[in-house]
């Protein structure tokens, strides 16, 4: 499928499909069952066995278009974090008002003595 | 098998700073559960931090006091992991770009010098508290110490025995507080210490596996930790056994290390330059500057006390325990001039006091003017250095300047020769028998009537007019 | 003609004249939204109440003679602002319930300026999208179509504007979300230079990427809004310690002389003709107007979208992590530990998209992949800035499309991830590279569907891409039509 209102599959470099979306099953899989459940620990997600099997696959995808990376030659360039360079942005060490009682609590889900309530950590 | 033991030692030091590290909310010990927090060290939606820059420059003072290199280029990463206490779901740490490296400290043991290389020193923010409930299947969070600053001082593996560990554990301390950054408090977690263990065959180069320690809030134990960990590791190795690589809890009431029960899960921290917070750009200039606020520490102090004021090495090393007591005893010895006497004083009767009640310097009611004066008063006679014990007594107790306890207890020396004469006299006159038997011989009863005079004058009698009055009465020549 | 059909410009003069009072432009927005909320669906929270309070107040105002550049004028905020007292829901179930005990620096600056709120509009779910159907809260719909979308992720934000509901409507943009939505819903949409809006209380997406701007009725508009919203923020370490300039004070001008480069890599097969065409009338609108177009080229620009898709998940992934049923917003009942609680609250909070980005993002930057993934993307973002860095060298402005489509149909691409992420193709490059870029009207298709120009700038250089805009906007010769509704 191309991009929508075109009769012309998308064709330019920019916009073109990830080879492996139209031939899957010819190129290794970039990531495997197990590590989308590795990651899904990592970040404290859990999926039914027919969301993993649908999460490989898009994420399979994804990664195979982002593959496409490989083709710039980075040698020796600085990765960029910020838009915008700047440095040195400091506060004074200044007290400055707390909430005020009841605020910082007032979205917890469970609390209990001031305190913020979680189930304990099974050991 | 002879092993030989290799110790690392990670310190984290909480800073003095009045604010927190990234927020305004106050750093003070003690407010209620969740009082000091905000929408930002609450890791609300939508916030961001802000580097509060004393931390940096508390930092650099504790680089230069080590002498490690300052980065000229320091940023900040994100330590990404799951934990109540940890509000944004990550750290912000120093991981890439420390602001300093590479410098030592070292250690005094037995009389020998040791050097113990610091690999790194990086600033990061303290979680919050975890509350666990024994009785049911809760914990309770407190985000008041989220975002308090920390540093972190990570050394080389160079320590060898736990005495070292605990030596340089000291040291470390005695710095940061000397550099009035951290108060070392490990009882209240201010100061915390993990440390990495491994044991070697000796004469082999490289390293055996190690384990962490944690959870140890005394230096005893981690000392007791160490101790207990060598023991363990040689045990499984002479057992021919391997070391697992592992973190161990110290349980202080069984004095045993035990194994994080919890299922040890891969550390993937997925460390990643925080977009938030921009680099930090230290100018040769500023370390300058920061230098330049540096106090004397203390072994540069103790060595001067010794050569300024001619007083023994150990009695140097005491008073320079803490800024606060070597510039109380500088003021006191300032206005009396005696330094080996003020020494005395200050090492002797206030420090006792001081210690029973559990004060600090800080907290003294005695001042050192009032021991200058004290002094002063004792040097010119007008009271003896018995009474002085007396004197100083009640001055701690009311803080009453010492001349005025003297003048409204009448504790004034009695110097004048016919006052102490009828003294002696009544003193020979009470006590015949005792008289009598000191003129047959019995010389040792002489300190018996310098007692019974002192009584009668209530101590206050010149102590070298009544030995020579005795001497000469006594005898009856 | 309602009120609530006129710009801010406009309503400004008329209450200056005293011919009409904040509460009656108030009045005529909430007919409006009574009207056609139903059926647009743009607002997660409407905000009648203090909407009539703030308007008493600045009728109050008026009244004594103190005009403020937004006094009285309703404005609709994208529910990522966080809102003192009003929910901030962010399209999530995650946030159903939160309520922020503060109010964000932009927020606050609207306020300052004499704004009223008309409420908070709906959004992707955490502005991860490009077509506003991932909200917890439901599908918005675009009023020129209801069957099509309305953009992403601020689609809540462009479709109250182009409904009439609201007079502006603010919005943020990680890789288009101010952009795409202003192109697909017909308004113009300005995404200025990272940094020179505040980010503090935007609850944040991609902390490197994300920046706040206005979406309006047309450029003057834009200029009184950025006015208003940008400057320097101490709560913010991002934030650019720079003079705001008066934005107002580069409309009217000549752009006689000015070059505008038109990158060849932005038009390409695939773009849909109608776009196309009408972006090519633009180059010749301007080039009438005495301004010079130059092809350029933008070497980078077909790794931009994976350079995107690997920073933003990466940032995401951590910046989402706070959500994890502690502190605020939605916690599961099922979770009997810790470790239980944690997942069956993300799962069961977070939708799937907000799930696949937390994925792809906590893979890129996991143990042995740092490297591949993050570090290599930073490294060609950095290629990618300086693209633009050298194509500033020889043109004032660039041109190009906003889209590639017009606004496609609701359900179209929500199976396929990587058709959806196409569609900030031609506008996630300006988030990359730091720079200011705005979509303004220049067109309708043959159906009816409006078309948007984009135009980027050089950092800080808003006051430029407002003068070309509005220059463009005065002579296009597009007639400025309203959506049937």
């Amino acid at each position: 499928m191309g991009l929508q209102g075109t009769k012309r599959p998308v064709s330019s470099a920019s916009i073109r499909k990830p080879r492996a979306l139209s031939h899957f099953g010819r190129y290794p899989l970039k990531i495997t069952k197990d590590q989308v459940e590795y990651v899904a620990h990592l970040a404290r997600l859990e999926f039914s066995e027919q969301e993993k099997e649908r999460f490989t696959t898009q994420l399979n995808d994804i990664l195979l278009y982002v593959e496409k990376l490989n083709e710039v030659d980075t040698t020796g360039v600085e990765p960029e974090t910020h838009a915008i360079a700047l440095q040195n942005a400091f506060r004074d060490d200044i007290v400055r008002e707390s909430l005020p009682h009841g605020l910082s609590l007032a979205n917890a889900p469970s609390e209990s003595g001031n305190c913020f309530r979680v189930p304990k950590i099974l050991e | 098998m002879a092993y030989e033991t290799v110790i690392g030692l990670e310190v984290h030091a909480q800073l003095l700073t009045a604010s927190k590290i990234f927020c305004g909310c106050s750093t003070r010990f003690g407010a209620g559960p969740n009082e000091h927090t905000c929408q930002i060290c609450l890791g609300m939606p939508g916030v961001l931090p802000v580097l509060n820059r004393k931390v940096v420059e508390f930092t650099i003072r504790m680089g230069l006091a080590t002498h490690c290199t300052i980065n000229a280029y320091g940023n900040f990463a994100r330590k990404n992991y799951f934990y109540p206490d940890l509000p944004k779901g990550y750290q912000i740490s120093q991981y890439a770009h420390p602001l300093a490296e590479r410098g030592h400290i070292d250690i005094l043991l037995d009389g020998e010098k040791k050097r113990i290389g610091i690999t790194r020193i990086h600033m990061e923010e303290d979680a919050g508290k975890l509350i666990h409930d024994e009785r049911n299947p809760w914990s309770y969070v407190d985000f008041n110490r989220s975002g308090v600053p920390l540093i972190e001082i990570v050394s080389e593996p160079d320590m060898r025995s736990p005495e070292e560990a605990a030596e340089y554990l000291r040291r470390l301390r005695d710095i940061l507080v000397y550099l009035e950054i951290c108060d070392g408090n490990m009882e209240e977690g201010s100061f915390r210490c993990d440390a990495n263990v491994s044991i070697r065959p000796k004469g082999q180069e490289a390293f055996g596996t190690r384990t962490e320690l944690k959870n140890m809030n005394s230096f005893r134990n981690v000392q007791r930790a160490i101790e207990y960990e060598i023991r363990r590791q040689s045990y499984i190795l002479d057992s021919g056994g391997e070391v697992v690589q592992e973190t161990r809890l110290w349980d202080d009431a069984q004095g045993q290390t035990h194994s994080m029960r919890s299922k040890e899960e891969a550390h993937d921290y997925r460390y990643f330059p925080d977009p938030d917070l921009v680099p930090i750009l230290i100018s040769p200039e500023w370390v300058e500057e920061v230098r330049r606020t540096l106090p004397e520490l203390q072994l540069e102090k103790q060595d001067r006390f010794v050569g300024q004021y001619g007083i023994p090495v150990y009695d140097a090393s005491v008073l320079t325990t803490t800024r606060a007591l070597a510039d109380f005893y500088e003021e006191a010895v300032k206005l009396c001039g005696q330094p080996k006497i003020v020494s005395n004083w200050v090492m002797g009767d206030l420090l006792r006091y001081l210690n029973e009640q559990k004060r600090e310097i800080k907290d003294s009611p005695v001042s050192p003017a009032h021991v200058a004066e004290m002094i002063n008063l004792i040097e010119n006679g007008t009271i003896s250095g018995k009474i002085a014990k007396e004197v100083f007594e009640e001055m701690y107790r009311s803080s009453k300047k010492p001349a005025d306890i003297v003048r409204e207890k009448g504790l004034t020396q009695i110097t004048d020769e016919g006052a102490v004469v009828k003294a002696v006299e009544e003193a020979m006159a009470k006590n015949p028998a005792q008289l009598a038997e000191y003129r047959a011989g019995k010389e040792k009863l002489f300190a018996f009537f310098v007692g019974q005079v002192m009584k009668i004058t209530r101590g206050k009698a010149n102590p070298q007019l009544v030995n020579d009055l005795l001497k000469k009465m006594l005898t009856g020549s | 003609m309602g009120l609530n059909e006129l710009t801010i410009h406009e309503l400004q003069d008329r209450i200056r004249e005293r011919e009409i009072t904040s509460t009656d432009i108030v009045t005529d927005v909430f007919r409006r939204i009574d009207a056609v909320e139903e059926r647009v669906r743009s607002f997660t929270t409407v905000m009648r109440e203090s909407a009539f309070e703030d308007a008493n107040r600045a009728d109050e105002e008026i009244r004594k003679g103190n005009l403020r550049p937004l006094t009285g004028i309703p404005i609709a905020l994208k529910d990522l602002h966080c809102t003192r007292g009003v929910r901030t829901a962010c399209g999530s179930r995650i946030l159903h319930n939160f309520i922020p005990p503060y109010d964000g620096t932009v927020v606050r600056k609207l306020r300052e300026e004499g704004a009223v709120f008309v409420g908070k509009t709906n959004m992707d779910e955490f502005a991860m999208g490009s077509s506003t159907e991932s909200s917890w809260f439901g599908v918005t719909r675009n009023p020129w179509d209801l069957d099509r979308i309305p953009g992403g992720s601020s689609g809540g934000s462009a479709a109250a504007l182009a409904a009439d509901e609201c007079i502006a409507a603010t919005g943020s943009d990680t890789g288009g979300s101010i952009r795409q939505p202003a192109a697909l819903c017909g308004v113009v949409g300005l995404k200025p230079t990272y940094g020179r809006v505040s980010r503090y209380g935007l609850v944040a997406f991609a902390s490197s990427l994300d920046q706040i701007g206005p979406f309006t009725k047309d450029v003057e508009d834009a200029a009184i809004m950025l006015n208003a919203i940008a400057g320097y923020d101490p709560m913010e370490s991002t934030s650019v310690p720079l003079e705001v300039p008066d934005y107002r004070s580069f409309l009217g001008r000549d752009i006689r002389g000015f070059t505008v480069g038109i990158p060849k890599e932005y038009f390409i097969d695939g773009i849909d003709p109608e776009i196309d065409a009408a972006v090519k009338r633009a180059i010749a609108v301007i080039e009438g107007l005495g301004a010079k177009s130059v092809p350029i080229s933008l070497p980078h620009t077909e790794y931009c979208l994976a350079v995107y898709y690997i920073i933003a998940p990466a940032e995401a992934s951590s910046n989402l992590a706070r959500f994890d049923g502690v502190k605020y917003g939605y916690r599961s009942a099922d979770g009997r530990d810790l470790l239980e609680m944690y997942k069956k609250t993300r799962s069961q909070g977070f939708g799937a998209e907000v799930k696949r980005r937390i994925m792809i993002g906590t893979y890129a930057l996991s143990s042995g992949y740092y490297d591949a993934y993050y570090k290599k993307a930073s490294q060609v973002r950095t290629l990618i800035k300086r693209d633009f860095q050298e194509a500033f060298k020889t043109c004032d402005v660039i041109l190009t499309p906003t889209t590639p489509t017009p606004a496609f149909k609701i359900g179209e691409k929500t199976d396929d991830p990587l058709q959806m992420y196409l569609s900030d193709i031609f506008t996630s490059s300006s988030n990359l590279a730091g720079i200011p870029s705005l979509s303004v009207p220049c067109g309708y298709t043959r159906a009816g569907l409006p078309i948007g120009a984009q135009f980027l700038g050089g950092h800080f250089q808003e006051g430029k891409l407002l003068q070309v805009a509005h220059a463009y906007e005065r002579h296009s010769g597009i007639e400025r039509r309203r959506p049937k509704l």
